[in-house]
C-alpha cells in the first residue's frame, strides 16, 4: 500500500460514522477507563510524548475517558481551528481523541486472544488496593452501589437530551437495567476472585503507573526500564508508544 | 434541599403517601410497583416541566397496548420521579435564596460552573440522617458519607478514588451514548460534541462527610433549625416515617395533608408533590383538562417563583 492509499484509507475510516452503539453486556468498560488512567500517569514519564497530547490526556480525564466511546481513531490527529471555538475546548477535544486511540490500541493487544472481559474488570479493579481483603458478593455490590450513588451525587442532577424525549427516555431506561446488571456481575466477579490470564498485578508497567498514581519517586528511566510481563502491561506500552508517537 | 438526597426522598415520601393515600390510578401503582428504581432515578432529573404533559398524554393513548419493548411502563415512572422532581425544586429554590443570597448574587446556579450553596448539601445531609436513618434504610447505605466510604467493607478490598474513576468514566461513557447526535457524525464532529454535553462530576462529596460529621452550628441554626426544614412530627412526615419503616400507623393521611400547609419545609414539598401526583393521575384518566393539569402543575411559574403547597 501507499502511503497515498494508507492516507486515503484513513481519511475514509474517519469519515465514517464513529461510534457504535454501546449495548450490553458492559463488560471490558472498566479495562478500557483503567487503560486510558493507566496511559494518563504513564505518558507524564515518557519523553517522545507529544506536549499537546500528554497535556491533553493529564488534565482532562473525563474527556480522556469519553473518547473510549469511539470506534475510529487516528494517528497524528489534532482539533482543527473552529469557527465555534469559543465552544470547543481544543484541547478537550483532543483529550477525547487521544482516549479514543489508547482505547483502540490497548484492545488491539487484548484482543489477540479471547478472554473473559468481566474478569479482567474485576482483576484490575481489585488490583488497585495495596492488599484486597476477600469479600462476599453483597459486600463489593454494597460498596459498588454506593460509588454508584456517588456519581448521582457528584453530577448533581441528570440533564435529558430534549431533541427526541422518547428516545432518550427508552435509552436511559436500558441504560439504567444495564448499569445495574453490569455492578452485579462485576461484584459476582470479585467475589469469584478468579483474577485474570491477561493481568498481573506484578506487571512492571501496570506497579510504574500506581507509584505515579501514589506520588512515589519515579523517573523517566523507569519507564524505559520497565518490561511489561502480562497482556495488559503490553497493551499499556503499544497504548502508549501509539498516543505519544502517532 | 436540590441536591440528590433530598430529591430522592420526597420523591420516595411522596409515593409512599400517595399510594398509601388510595388516590394514585391503577397505571401508577403498576409502574411503582414494578418500576420505583427507574422512577427515583427519574427524581434526580432536570426539565420534567417541558414534557410532563406530552408523555402523560402518550402513555395514556397507549396503556392498553403497552408491550415490554415499547418502555411505557418506564416512561410513566420517570415521568412521576419527574414531577416530584419539580415540587422539590419548587419549594426550595425560592428557599435558597432567601437564606443565602450573597451565594446567589455571584454564583451561578444549578450550573456547572458553581458550587453548590451550603444550604443545599446541608439539606442533604439531614435528610439522610433522618428519612433514611444514615444509611439504615435504603436506598442510601451506612458510610455512604463517609470520607473514601472508608467504613465501608468493600473500603478493605477495593479503593475508593480507583473504583470511582472507572465507574464513573463507565457511567459518563455509557450514559452519553444516549444522546445520539453526539455521535451522530465523524471523528472530527464526535470529539468536538463530546465534551460539549456529557454530564459532569462537579460536587465534592467531600463537603458532604464535613457537614455529616461537623456541622457548622451557625449554618444549623440558620438553614435548619430557623427556617423549620424538617419537623419529624408533622403529620406527612410521620406517616412516611411509619410506611417506610413497615410500622402500624395512627396517622390519617387527609389531615396530615390538610395541615401541611402550615408546616416544616419538607412537608410542605412533600404536600405540592402529593399535589402533582394527583394531577397526573387525574390527567391520566381523563378526569381533569390540560389546562386544569397545567395550573395544577404550577406550569405557569417558574421554580424560582415556588410552586402550590397551601390549597
Amino acid at each position: 500500500m501507499t502511503r497515498r492509499e494508507a492516507l486515503q484509507l484513513a481519511a475514509a475510516a474517519l469519515a465514517a460514522p464513529s461510534f457504535a452503539a454501546q449495548k450490553a453486556p458492559w463488560s471490558g468498560y472498566v479495562t478500557s477507563a483503567f487503560a486510558v488512567d493507566d496511559v494518563r500517569r504513564l505518558i507524564v514519564l515518557d519523553p517522545k510524548a507529544d506536549a499537546a497530547v500528554r497535556t491533553a490526556l493529564t488534565t482532562h480525564p473525563a474527556a480522556a475517558k469519553l473518547g473510549c466511546a469511539l470506534t475510529t481513531t487516528a494517528s497524528n490527529w489534532r482539533p482543527k481551528p473552529e469557527a465555534d471555538a469559543a465552544l470547543t475546548d481544543p484541547v478537550e477535544q483532543l483529550a477525547v481523541a487521544a482516549g479514543a486511540m489508547v482505547n483502540s490500541a490497548a484492545l488491539e493487544i487484548l484482543g489477540k486472544q479471547s478472554y473473559d472481559a468481566l474478569a479482567l474488570d474485576a482483576a484490575l479493579l481489585s488490583a488497585r488496593h495495596p492488599s484486597p481483603a476477600k469479600l462476599t458478593r453483597t459486600e463489593y455490590l454494597e460498596f459498588l452501589k454506593a460509588v454508584d450513588i456517588r456519581c448521582q451525587i457528584e453530577l448533581h442532577t441528570l440533564d435529558p437530551e430534549e431533541s427526541d424525549i422518547h428516545a432518550w427516555l427508552a435509552g436511559t431506561a436500558r441504560w439504567y437495567r444495564d448499569g445495574q446488571n453490569y455492578l452485579g456481575e462485576l461484584a459476582a466477579a470479585l467475589a469469584a476472585g478468579a483474577g485474570s490470564p491477561l493481568f498481573d498485578a506484578s506487571d512492571p508497567l501496570f506497579r510504574l503507573s500506581e507509584r505515579v498514581r501514589r506520588a512515589e519517586p519515579v523517573t523517566k528511566a523507569d519507564l524505559q526500564a520497565a518490561k511489561p510481563s502480562s497482556a495488559y502491561g503490553r497493551a499499556l506500552r503499544h497504548a502508549l508508544d501509539q498516543v505519544s508517537t502517532g | 434541599m436540590s441536591e440528590h438526597i433530598a430529591h430522592v426522598a420526597v420523591f420516595e415520601d411522596c409515593c409512599r403517601l400517595g399510594l398509601h393515600s388510595g388516590r394514585l390510578n391503577k397505571a401508577f401503582r403498576t409502574v411503582l410497583e414494578r418500576h420505583w428504581d427507574f422512577a427515583r432515578f427519574g427524581s434526580t432529573s432536570r426539565s420534567g416541566d417541558r414534557h410532563s404533559i406530552a408523555i402523560l398524554k402518550y402513555a395514556r393513548e397507549r396503556w392498553d397496548k403497552r408491550d415490554e419493548g415499547d418502555y411505557l411502563e418506564e416512561k410513566l415512572a420517570f415521568l412521576i420521579g419527574w414531577r416530584c422532581h419539580q415540587a422539590a425544586d419548587r419549594r426550595f429554590k425560592p428557599v435558597y435564596r432567601e437564606l443565602d443570597p450573597e451565594y446567589y448574587k455571584t454564583q451561578k446556579p444549578d450550573s456547572e460552573s458553581g458550587a453548590p450553596t451550603d444550604v443545599r448539601i446541608l439539606h442533604d445531609v439531614v435528610v439522610y440522617r433522618e428519612v433514611y436513618g444514615s444509611g439504615e434504610w435504603p436506598p442510601f447505605p451506612k458510610g455512604l458519607l463517609d470520607d473514601r466510604l472508608d467504613s465501608m467493607h468493600g473500603a478493605r478490598a477495593l479503593d475508593f478514588e480507583a473504583a470511582f474513576d472507572a465507574v464513573g468514566g463507565v457511567w459518563q461513557r455509557t450514559l452519553q451514548a444516549q444522546l445520539p447526535k453526539t455521535f451522530a457524525g465523524d471523528f472530527e464532529s464526535s470529539t468536538r460534541l463530546i465534551p460539549r454535553r456529557y454530564q459532569r462530576f462537579y460536587v465534592d462529596v467531600q463537603r458532604y462527610s464535613e457537614m455529616f460529621r461537623n456541622a457548622d452550628p451557625d449554618q444549623v441554626f440558620r438553614y435548619i433549625i430557623q427556617p423549620n426544614f424538617y419537623d419529624p412530627k408533622d403529620g406527612l412526615i410521620s406517616l412516611a416515617r411509619d410506611l417506610q419503616r413497615k410500622r402500624a400507623t395512627k396517622v390519617a393521611f387527609d389531615p396530615a395533608y390538610e395541615a401541611a400547609a402550615g408546616q416544616s419545609q419538607y412537608t410542605q414539598s412533600l404536600k405540592m408533590g402529593l399535589r402533582y401526583l394527583f394531577a397526573a393521575s387525574d390527567f391520566f384518566d381523563g378526569k381533569i383538562s390540560e389546562p386544569e393539569t397545567r395550573k395544577l402543575f404550577d406550569l405557569d411559574k417558574k421554580h424560582t417563583e415556588g410552586g402550590t403547597f397551601t390549597q
